[in-house]
């Protein structure tokens, strides 16, 4: 049985979300990986590795890397990796909105809802 | 922190992901009993940083199982809905119960958890060529939408498979995602044997949409411990780092170690360790 016209396009964008997902997730993990690392380093050759830490605000966190503080630096990194399942959730909705997958993107869009909630909720 | 106490959690943090991913686990089931009877971490803030590293080991063997088909992401996106659910009601629950309490449930689910891991897990019956006639019940576009197909190298062969009993797939997904956020494990352990014992997806896609999902359940919850201030950063990365490190090299060992002979070894291995936290949410030091 040949494939219907939809059923090819369906199956390419299938292939082209597999390779976005796969990269969305690889990268956040390496850089996520990255940054957790460089702050260990960091951290290690100054001698003193905090236990113990209240979160402060993501703000100041972003300042704090660009002046290379080791507690930033590692907070970004553990904030990137909590991201990256979100940004590939991001991602799949996306490619099925592209690909005309209608009730897949809408599964992944109240996926995301409730992630945010959920962060909304968690942050406040 | 000492540097040395950096150095054991790098170290025990790779022995954790190693043996994980030998037998098929995450490295929450190890992580915590490592943080807590170790390191005499507070439960909640070991159960925080078991999800950080889950995050990490789930994404990274996703990237590879999305790209090669194994995962069946449409099927893994439908149980997300109920395992965010589930691990941000777990996540919450944990705010409310105390150390000792979520140290004794963690033991319980240790030896129940035990059971499977000493028996294996089932292979559903040899997948189909994918026709659809022998099928009882009516299925809806939807529901045929969700079946799934990959390349299997071992076999040399294309494998088609259908998706069955879709609502008992999702409410264990719930269940799993709830004790995911309760227990910072990926609960794996109890969506796989579900998914191919009754949902008859073979075990290579089972585990592999497993892990698909496990990311974003432990992200669900993750959050809500951030916002109480239970991750420790450098503990979280030094955990992170050593368990991704090792689940990247188990995953190339499991290919030539044949598990099964370990398999009752760390049956009883995990019993003994929730007996520990049993003992130790008592007020019971460990020797």
């Amino acid at each position: 049985m040949s494939e219907s016209p939809v059923e090819h396009s369906a199956a390419r964008g299938l292939r082209a979300t597999s390779r976005a997902t796969s990269r969305t997730l690889l990268a956040g993990v390496i850089l996520s990986c990255g940054l957790l690392v460089l702050g260990l380093i960091k951290a290690a050759v100054a001698g003193s590795v905090p236990t113990l830490l209240h979160p402060a605000a993501i703000s100041e966190h972003f300042r704090g890397v660009t002046s290379g503080d080791p507690v930033s630096i590692v907070h970004l990194g553990l904030l990137i990796l909590m991201c990256t399942p979100i940004a590939r959730v991001l991602v799949l909705a996306i490619e099925f909105f592209a690909s005309r997958e209608f009730s897949f993107a809408a599964v992944s869009l109240c996926v995301l809802f409730l992630l945010a909630t959920g962060i909304f909720v968690g942050l406040i | 922190m000492p540097l040395g106490e950096l150095l054991i959690l790098l170290c025990g943090g790779f022995a954790a992901g190693l043996v994980g991913a030998l037998f098929g686990l995450g490295g929450g089931i190890l992580v915590v009993p490592l943080l807590v009877l170790l390191l005499k971490l507070p439960m909640h803030h070991a159960i925080a940083t078991s999800l950080l590293c889950v995050i990490a080991t789930s994404s990274a063997a996703a990237s590879k199982n999305v790209r090669n088909g194994l995962a069946n992401v449409r099927l893994g996106m439908t149980l997300e809905l109920w395992t965010v659910v589930g691990a941000m009601l777990g996540g919450t629950l944990a705010g409310f119960l105390s150390g000792p309490i979520l140290m004794r449930i963690f033991g319980i689910a240790l030896a129940v958890m035990s059971i499977p891991m000493s028996r294996g897990v089932p292979d559903a019956e040899p997948p189909d060529s994918g026709g659809t006639a022998e099928l009882p019940v009516p299925r809806t576009p939807f529901q045929q939408s969700l079946d799934g197909g990959y390349y299997d190298q071992a076999e040399d062969a294309a494998v088609t498979y259908h998706v069955e009993r879709l609502p008992l797939a999702m409410s264990v997904s719930a269940v799993a995602g709830a004790l995911s956020g309760l227990l910072g494990v990926g609960g794996g352990i109890i969506k796989v044997p579900v998914l191919t014992t009754f949902c008859r997806v073979p075990i290579k896609a089972a585990a592999a949409t497993s892990n698909f999902m496990i990311g974003v359940t432990a992200v669900a919850s993750a959050f809500v411990y951030y916002g109480r201030g239970e991750i420790s950063p450098f503990i979280s990365a030094a955990s992170v780092v050593g368990v991704f490190g090792g689940s990247r090299t188990g995953s190339h060992l499991a290919a030539r170690i044949h598990g099964h002979h370990l398999r009752r070894g760390f049956a009883l291995l995990m019993i003994l360790i929730g007996a520990q936290l049993i003992w130790k949410s008592f007020g019971g030091s460990i020797v």
